[in-house]
């Protein structure tokens, strides 16, 4: 099999296989994505390394991809899990670092089709403040637990459930 | 899958900067990415390479790292990860399999003993258990590298009696564990503990001169003389009372086991030295 | 050059049977090629250069040191890279934990350093993407390949390999080939084949071993010469010809001493090599 031009889904097959290879091969294809991805989450560098390393164990380990889906959601199902768990390991949480730069501008144009992505969603999040915003993505978006979006947005678990209802209200404002 | 692509410029002011984007387009570009091979590979080829291969590193490194027989894992656990330690855990002679034989023997001869209320037989089979073992580890063709072992700066003699030690010490100890359970009451019950050490230590030291299997049967074989000579002289004397166990028998046993260890010392080959082929 | 291998009056005996008989030979840097059939004694004269069997009489001189004492064979075996016919691998290990096993034979002490290089010997042979495949899922081309992993570790001086390319398919000859190529600069390579085409790819010298001695030390066009003039093609089996086949267009390549105004063949190495080895060589002898 010539492992640069296998689909995901056979890569992963392959590393059932305990080939190397195919690992390496999905990590060259995804960890950059989900590096940078992770980074929107997560401040410090290191962190978001050790949870890239930590998912690619977790396929080495466990290459079930049950078929469902894309590969790439799945990836990021345990990536993003595995983020929470460096961050309660080091018990250290370091905000995302934010730096809005002048020089990227995005085209009204590519604004409209990436809308499409988030669908209704995305006027409903422009609208809310950053603190809910976060919430709604790691929630709703991310997928994750109201715990585990305690962990990694780094406040109490009450007052996830809070921003989460006010989120909620807002949103069914916008959307309605 | 999409028909439109992000555009390479914001695709690339993704992967630079992540923090620099709005954050309902950055949420956009996410969703767009996690199903999008061609805006993945594009985000791929603007990322900077350093981390991502640094990230590959570590996982081959840790694969690496992982894996192991239950031997090598307990001594990663037990924080031992040099060299020479993962040398001697090598030998066939300590692998599981080997050790439950050891306990498995251990439990019939205590069997023997409490079925025959003959605490003696543990006391003249237990020495033998070792000794063989012992003569095991010289064995050809036990190293697990096979003869691409052979040709090695580490492989020799010396390896292979740190080996011998290795098992040795681990088979006195379930013996130890064994002799509590055999009918024979305090210190007695380990009367065979000087007898193993002279027999498996005199195999050791024979074999620094002969061929181990034939130092250790000839040794097995004089042990057993003895323990029969005894009973000769002595009829009707249980074995476990018979002059071997006595204090004079154990102290000229203790002698020369101690003989042996010296012998051993002082013919130690540095680990990397070889006996001859 | 200098001899970085020196033999005077080998010999080596099991029971009645001489496997090595009163041998001299001297390498020096670069690829030399040890031809001979089954049983010549090519292997027991590998195992005596390796430090692994001791020779019955005569001298071994490896870089200088003496085999026969520890301290020089010690020395020896820190510069050599050896893979036996028969590596009898532990089959438990995989690809990455027998290689690793065997660095740490080899003295690579240090975890992190010794993993790079079996990293780095695993993906000379190609057996990256496999490295923890169990040895006893492994295809006979890997298991060899894997044999000749362990001889890269540390880069070393001396290379003796017992029949590296048996079991090898044609792209992996290749990769072999190329492999060695490189290594034949700065290092003496001793390799024992049944694949004449191998020598005649990588070899300078080539060196004919029979019945434990050698019958023949030159340049393959050398051994190829000698052939010259008694290998002719004939619509049939000459009665004349030692050895015969016939090829794939029905013309028979006759070896052997050719009737007269028959018009002779130029001569390969292997042709050479069959004058030589006679009939010995026709049993493994295969049709190209």
């Amino acid at each position: 099999m010539d492992l640069d031009s296998a689909s995901d889904a056979d890569l992963i097959a392959a590393v059932a296989a305990e080939n190397r290879g195919a690992l390496r091969v999905l990590h060259e294809r995804h960890s950059p994505w989900l590096v940078a991805r992770l980074r929107r989450r997560c401040g410090d560098a290191d962190v978001v390394a050790e949870a890239v390393q930590d998912t690619w164990m977790a396929v080495w380990r466990a290459p079930r991809w049950e078929g469902r889906g894309e590969v790439g959601a799945w990836l990021w199902g345990i990536a993003i899990r595995r983020l929470i768990g460096v961050q309660r390991r080091r018990n250290r949480w370091v905000p995302p670092v934010r730096q809005p730069r002048d020089d990227i501008v995005v085209s009204a144009e590519e604004r409209v089709l990436l809308g499409v992505e988030l669908g209704d969603l995305a006027g409903a999040l422009t609208a809310l403040s950053p603190e809910l915003r976060a919430v709604v993505q790691a929630t709703v978006l991310d997928g994750l637990t109201t715990k585990e979006a305690a962990v990694l947005l780094g406040i109490p678990r009450g007052t996830v459930k809070s921003r989460m209802s006010r989120a909620r209200i807002e949103m069914r404002g916008a959307l309605a | 899958m999409n028909e439109w692509h992000v555009s390479e410029q914001l695709i690339a002011d993704f992967a630079r900067s992540p923090g620099a984007i709005d954050e309902v387009t950055a949420a956009s570009i996410e969703q767009h990415l996690t199903v999008c091979g061609r805006c993945q590979s594009g985000l791929a080829a603007a990322a900077p390479e350093a981390p991502i291969d640094a990230i590959w590193a570590e996982v081959e490194d840790r694969i690496d790292r992982a894996g192991g027989g239950v031997t090598e894992r307990l001594l990663q656990r037990l924080a031992v990860d040099s060299a020479p330690a993962r040398l001697i855990a090598a030998t066939p002679a300590l692998r599981v399999g080997t050790l439950l034989a050891v306990g498995v023997i251990t439990v019939a001869v205590v069997w023997a003993s409490r079925a025959a209320q003959v605490g003696g037989a543990y006391l003249a089979l237990a020495p033998v258990v070792p000794t063989l073992l012992v003569a095991l580890s010289f064995a050809p063709g036990t190293d697990p590298a096979g003869e691409c072992g052979l040709a090695t700066p580490a492989f020799g003699f010396g390896l292979l009696m740190r080996r011998a030690l290795a098992i040795e010490l681990v088979t006195l100890m379930v013996l130890g564990v064994g002799s509590l359970l055999v009918p024979i009451s305090g210190l007695d019950a380990l009367g065979w503990l000087l007898p193993a050490l002279a027999l498996s230590m005199g195999t050791l030291a024979g074999a620094t001169r002969w061929p181990a299997p034939e130092v250790a049967g000839i040794l097995i074989a004089a042990w057993m003389g003895a323990l029969t000579v005894v009973n000769i002289v002595e009829p009707g004397r249980q074995v476990a009372d018979s002059a071997v166990f006595a204090p004079a028998g154990q102290f000229v046993i203790g002698l020369l086991a101690a003989g042996a260890c010296v012998v051993v010392a002082r013919n130690r080959p540095s680990i990397l030295q070889e006996a001859g082929p | 050059m200098s001899a970085t291998v020196r033999v005077r009056g080998l010999r080596k005996q099991f029971g009645s049977t001489v496997a090595v008989d009163d041998l001299d030979l001297d390498l020096t840097v670069g690829l030399t090629g040890l031809l001979g059939p089954n049983g010549a004694g090519k292997s027991t004269l590998m195992r005596m250069l390796a430090t692994v069997a001791a020779p019955d009489e005569g001298e071994i001189s490896v870089f200088g040191h003496d085999p026969a004492t520890p301290a020089g064979r010690l020395e020896i075996r820190r510069r050599l890279g050896y893979q036996p016919q028969e590596p009898g691998f532990h089959q438990q290990f995989n690809c990455f934990q027998f290689v690793d096993y065997v660095a740490i034979l080899k003295e690579w002490t240090n975890r992190r350093e010794r993993h790079d290089e079996v990293r780095r010997v695993l993906g000379l042979v190609g057996l990256s993407d496999v490295s923890n495949r169990r040895i006893s899922r492994l295809s006979g081309g890997m298991r060899r390949r894997l044999a000749i992993a362990q001889v890269l570790l540390g880069d070393p001086d001396l290379l003796i390999l017992d029949e590296p390319t048996a079991g090898l398919d044609p792209e992996q000859r290749l990769r072999f080939r190329e492999l060695l190529g490189s290594a034949a600069a700065h290092a003496t390579i001793l390799l024992s084949t049944h694949q004449t085409d191998d020598v005649a790819a990588l070899c300078a010298r080539v060196v004919v071993i029979l019945d434990g001695r050698i019958r023949f030390d030159g340049s393959p066009a050398e051994l190829a010469g000698m052939a010259t003039g008694r290998v002719w093609m004939a619509d049939g089996r000459d009665p004349q010809a030692r050895l015969a086949w016939v090829g794939g267009d029905g013309r028979w390549r006759n070896i052997g001493d050719p009737p007269a105004n028959m018009v002779v063949d130029a001569p390969t190495i292997e042709d050479g090599y069959l004058v030589l080895a006679g009939d010995a060589g026709a049993a493994t002898r295969a049709d190209p």
